[in-house]
């Protein structure tokens, strides 16, 4: 029962994360109606699954590894029946992060607006080490500086990109029948890219808790992982999108290009050099990039504003909601 | 690869079109002159129905574009300002044609004592629409060529068929022919004078293409 509520807490997790974090990659393109809504879906669902098998069993390995440290920590010193005790306890603890993360980013996704799934599970873990009182404020920390490291990143590329590729157009100067199929080409080129990153990136939150806890091997983990969040892409990711696409500053063909390819070399580098971060913020960074490039007068400040709103409440519903779930739990048990 | 090939068939249809309203603009002209010069015959007739079957073969080709566009690897804003361009360059040769009609339908010859001013409308008519036509080429890709010069021409262009139209109209309401005569002769001057205006219009959203897509 147990291992199905834990299967079923990675998959909503997983769903929830595919729903928000996928419109980064393919936002821009959809809602300028460079490509369609089905192919983008399909491709960024696709991608993912690469990105988590191909590349996502390292960060599922280090996770995992910190999973079975803490659990396991003082493992020769409990008796038999004290380390099942503490081992389903962790099992718990888990099932609850998972779901009140998962719960979390599915309310923003209704509300459509884009936050980060890694953050939400950092403050639901955080949540529930509040009621243990062993609250790692680490990773408080960690999550304040990706908020305003990763946006920064974000807008750094897009000034790189955008004046980069703005010379190579002014110099090669293509018809529009030639323009055309080359924009949307890079743009798909670059969402694929993005969806991989994501993929990579991201599905070591879903499903490393599966092999700290056994309960799958690391191949197994990236493929249940990757499908989950790919789920979430196919059935729900459009009201997002939008959000990305339209809300935050209008875009053409280029500059959507431009913000996809910059939020996926942020993404991508800060993964290389260790540090999950996450893809919203990276693409918000973006477009904010091509706002101030554009004019701050292009910039819709009130959306901005609420989804700033929403990448700070997001870990503290989590926490919130892990805590009450967690204060049921053992008020349950006695 | 294979969407750059179905884009070359795009452009080739649209170069065809330009060519065919190109051609339908000369022959209103040719109808519009010999009418000036040689009056209402059978000849006459012949440049009318010449002017609306080639007007017809524009129309047809339009809607083939349309079509074609749809099919096409081209950005959906790209596709609907190619699409409205051409629709608005369309409207001239259109215009033309039922002046031609018009001429022949009712038999109402322009007043002769502004034979000359005709003329030169016409010639700053069919000059309009040659740079309308360049402009588009080149806004589309298909040449090089300043777009600014030459929507600079028809400005210049307008102005001077606005001064022939006014001075025209004035002409007409100083004579003493019946009052009918002169607003039916007024007409004529207007509709006339209108092609330029519409020249200068459709010219404005090459422009708007053209900065839209400047990077």
């Amino acid at each position: 029962m147990i291992s199905l509520a834990h299967y079923l807490g990675g998959l909503f997790l997983g769903w929830s994360l595919g729903t928000n974090d996928s419109a980064n990659v393919f936002g821009t393109a959809v809602s300028s109606r460079m490509v369609g809504y089905r192919t983008a879906v399909v491709l960024a669902a696709l991608f993912v699954v690469l990105g988590a098998i191909l590349q996502g069993e390292a960060g599922i390995h280090t996770l995992s590894q910190d999973l079975r440290r803490d659990t396991g920590a003082a493992a020769d010193l409990l008796s038999e029946s004290d380390l099942r005790l503490q081992r389903e306890r962790a099992r718990t603890r888990a099932i609850v992060v998972s779901y009140a993360a998962a719960g979390t980013v599915t309310f923003m996704s209704l509300l459509k607006m884009p936050v980060s799934a890694s953050q939400a599970v950092v403050g639901a873990i955080v949540g529930a080490d509040l009621l243990r009182g062993q609250v790692d404020y680490g990773g408080l920390g960690k999550v304040v500086a990706c908020w305003l490291g990763t946006p920064v990143g974000g807008i750094f590329f897009t000034f790189l990109f955008y004046y980069a590729f703005r010379s190579l157009l002014r110099r090669w100067s293509p018809s529009l029948f030639t323009y055309d199929p080359t924009i949307t080409v890079l743009l798909i080129v670059s969402g694929c890219y993005g969806a991989y990153a994501l993929g990579a990136n991201n599905v070591a939150s879903v499903s490393a808790v599966f092999v700290g806890d056994g309960m799958l091997t690391t191949r197994q983990a990236a493929a249940y992982g990757g499908l989950a969040i790919a789920f979430g892409i196919l059935t729900y990711s459009k009201p997002v999108m939008m959000t990305i696409g339209t809300g935050i500053v209008p875009l053409d063909s280029f500059t959507a290009f431009v913000v996809v390819l910059a939020h996926a070399v942020t993404v991508h580098i800060y993964a290389l050099i260790g540090v999950p971060v996450s893809t919203s913020q990276a693409v918000v960074g973006s477009l904010i990039g091509i706002g101030i490039i554009k004019g701050a007068h292009t910039i819709n400040y009130q959306r901005l504003g609420g989804v700033i709103m929403a990448w700070m409440a997001a870990p503290l519903i989590a926490a919130f909601m892990a805590w009450t779930a967690l204060f049921v739990v053992r008020m349950l048990r006695g | 690869m294979f969407a750059f090939g179905k884009n070359k068939q795009l452009m080739a249809m649209l170069d065809q079109y330009l060519n065919v309203a190109s051609e339908t603009m000369d022959l209103y002209s040719d109808t519009f002159g010999y009418l000036l010069k040689n009056g209402f015959d059978r000849r006459f007739e012949v440049l009318v129905q010449k002017t609306k079957q080639s007007e017809s073969n524009a129309d047809d080709m339009l809607r083939q574009i349309k079509m074609e566009a749809y099919s096409k690897s081209l950005l959906p804003e790209t596709r609907e300002d190619i699409l409205t361009i051409i629709e608005v360059i369309d409207q001239v040769p259109s215009k033309g044609r039922r002046i031609t009609i018009m001429f022949s339908a009712q038999r109402t010859r322009p007043p002769d004592a502004f034979d000359k001013e005709f003329i030169e409308l016409l010639r700053l008519t069919r000059e309009s629409f040659d740079w309308l036509v360049q402009a588009t080429r080149s806004c589309l890709g298909m040449s090089t060529g300043s777009i600014q010069d030459l929507a600079r021409k028809i400005d210049n262009d307008e102005s001077l068929g606005d001064r022939l139209e006014r001075d025209m109209i004035s002409r007409i309401f100083a004579t003493d022919a019946p009052v009918g005569e002169k607003l039916l002769q007024r007409d004529i001057v207007e509709k006339c004078g209108s092609l330029i205006d519409m020249c200068e219009r459709a010219m404005d959203r090459v422009m708007i293409l053209k900065i839209k897509r400047h990077i």
